[in-house]
């Protein structure tokens, strides 16, 4: 059953084309390397875009986000 | 529209398989392959969308979750996440337009497109159909259901006929073959009422539909009558409506509900419920120029009892407050005989455009307040600014309502 987390993270990303790929992402004090990008999807907050991303390190399923407004990433929640 | 016209139009309807219950076993791969729903919400929600892997077991939309459970023990379930289908659609619907304009999106997982006279530019219907299943499985990783029909009844039928991945073509010349041992509840538009009073006159199938009397249904069922009776026969005139086309239709309501997740029997809760719907309702309202006479307060006991109280106003309203004080008084007027699991609030008899700039101070303080609040929960998410009283607001699972469309009134 994923878990509420909601908190800031560090992310290595590839922007390239008008798309977003998260390589990695730094949370709990480990860094996770992203397998594979099972699904993306946008949201708004006010003005600001969000696009999430369902990622998997081949053992947990985590879902992060970025913020195109703020430029901040964040997890939201991980089932692992 | 002519006999010659109708046989010559070529209309696709996209039915996505499993809709919800597809998206959530792509976006995680632990539910690939197995029995799964998604729930409305995880405490108390019912079935909206079973796998079917777990429709194998007997899961249906609409269950509740000891039904389901009863159903298929090892079910696994997924809470909703309206936005990640909303997206979805989304883009399924730049897919579609890829391919034709004429795209009429009927519900958040279907949709008619209108492919006539594509056949020089891309090919022929059915090559049409197998391209737009390669996309959706490539883009998205998910399947669906084609139906090929000279019009949207057939199409419909067509791709209700074989689920999932199919693709279904009804030619004109094969219509009345395959009609006429068609139960009449196939179609879509008739419902199991119609069914019972179509049965009732000795009408079981589409063939018996079509040959029925114009003089008899109509004596039954008015100016439906001969529609039902075209049904029958297979024929529909209507045309593919796109998107922007369906955005020009003005609301006739606007509303939002909650279900709680526990019943509640406190009236002071109830009513700030009350007042976080208004308060999404006349924000809705007002970015939508409407503002409307009638509000009305919908509420669901625990077992599952609904009813609808509503109250005219003296004069069109669109502001939070307003919406609320109306709510709250017809609220005050019900005795609540059990807990409540579902609240909601509507306004209806609507005007666009007619709003007035009020004559004392007291009321235009108020609209600028209300101005300038939308503007900064525009800017950074909604109820940033709000009512104190909604600090400790309801956080609810939002629902996606049938009449939902990607933009306009109806993107909520």
């Amino acid at each position: 059953m994923p878990v509420e987390i909601n908190e800031p993270i560090t992310v290595g990303a590839v922007f390239s084309r008008g798309e977003i790929q998260p390589l990695w992402f730094s949370w709990s004090g480990r860094q996770i390397r992203v397998r594979e990008t099972t699904f993306i999807w946008k949201t708004s907050e006010g003005s600001a875009r969000i696009v999430h991303f369902s990622v998997t390190d081949g053992q947990g399923l985590y879902e992060i986000c970025y913020n195109a407004k703020t430029l901040l990433w964040r997890v939201l929640n991980a089932d692992c | 529209m002519r006999i010659a016209e109708c046989r010559k139009r070529k209309i696709l309807h996209i039915d996505m398989n499993a809709f919800f219950a597809s998206v959530e076993q792509r976006a995680n791969p632990s539910l690939r392959g197995r029995a799964m729903a998604v729930i409305g919400s995880l405490h108390r929600g019912v079935i909206l969308s079973p796998s079917y892997e777990a429709r194998a077991f007997g899961v249906k939309t609409g269950m509740t979750y000891r039904e389901a459970k009863m159903a298929c023990p090892h079910l696994l379930l997924a809470p909703a996440d309206p936005a990640k289908y909303s997206h979805t659609c989304e883009e399924l619907l730049g897919i579609w337009k890829d391919f034709t304009p004429l795209v009429e999106l009927f519900s958040i997982d279907e949709a008619f497109l209108d492919v006539t006279g594509c056949e020089r530019l891309i090919g022929d219907p059915v090559q049409i159909a197998i391209r737009i299943k390669e996309r959706i499985w490539q883009e998205k990783g998910l399947t669906c259901s084609i139906g090929i029909g000279p019009n949207k009844l057939l199409a419909k039928l067509g791709s209700d006929m074989k689920k999932p991945d199919g693709l279904v073509i009804i030619s004109p010349d094969d219509v009345s073959e395959v009609l006429e041992n068609l139960n009449v509840k196939e179609i879509c538009g008739i419902g199991p009422s119609l069914t019972q009073q179509l049965a009732a006159m000795g009408i079981r199938t589409c063939g018996e539909l079509g040959r029925a009397s114009l003089r008899d249904l109509t004596a039954r069922f008015g100016l439906v009558g001969e529609r039902l009776r075209n049904m029958g026969l297979g024929i529909d005139d209507d045309p593919v409506v796109p998107l922007a086309t369906q955005h020009e239709e003005e609301a006739k309501s606007m509303g939002h509900s909650m279900t709680l997740d526990e019943d509640c029997s406190d009236l002071s809760l109830i009513e700030r419920h009350i007042l976080q719907l208004s308060e999404k309702v006349g924000r809705r309202l007002r970015r939508g120029l409407y503002s409307g006479r009638t509000v009305s307060v919908v509420l669901r006991y625990a077992d599952f009892q609904t009813f609808t109280r509503q109250r005219k106003l003296h004069h069109a309203v669109n502001h939070g407050l307003d919406i609320y004080e109306a709510g709250r008084s017809i609220l005050r007027d019900i005795d609540l005989r059990q807990p409540i699991r579902l609240v909601g609030v509507s306004v209806s008899n609507l005007e666009k455009n007619v709003e007035q700039m009020p004559l004392f101070s007291e009321e235009r303080k108020r609209k600028f307040i209300a101005e300038a609040m939308d503007e900064i929960n525009d800017r950074h998410g909604a109820f940033t600014v709000t009512w104190g009283t909604l600090a400790d607001r309801y956080f609810h699972e939002r629902v996606i309502s049938p009449a939902w469309r990607p933009t306009g009134d109806r993107s909520y």
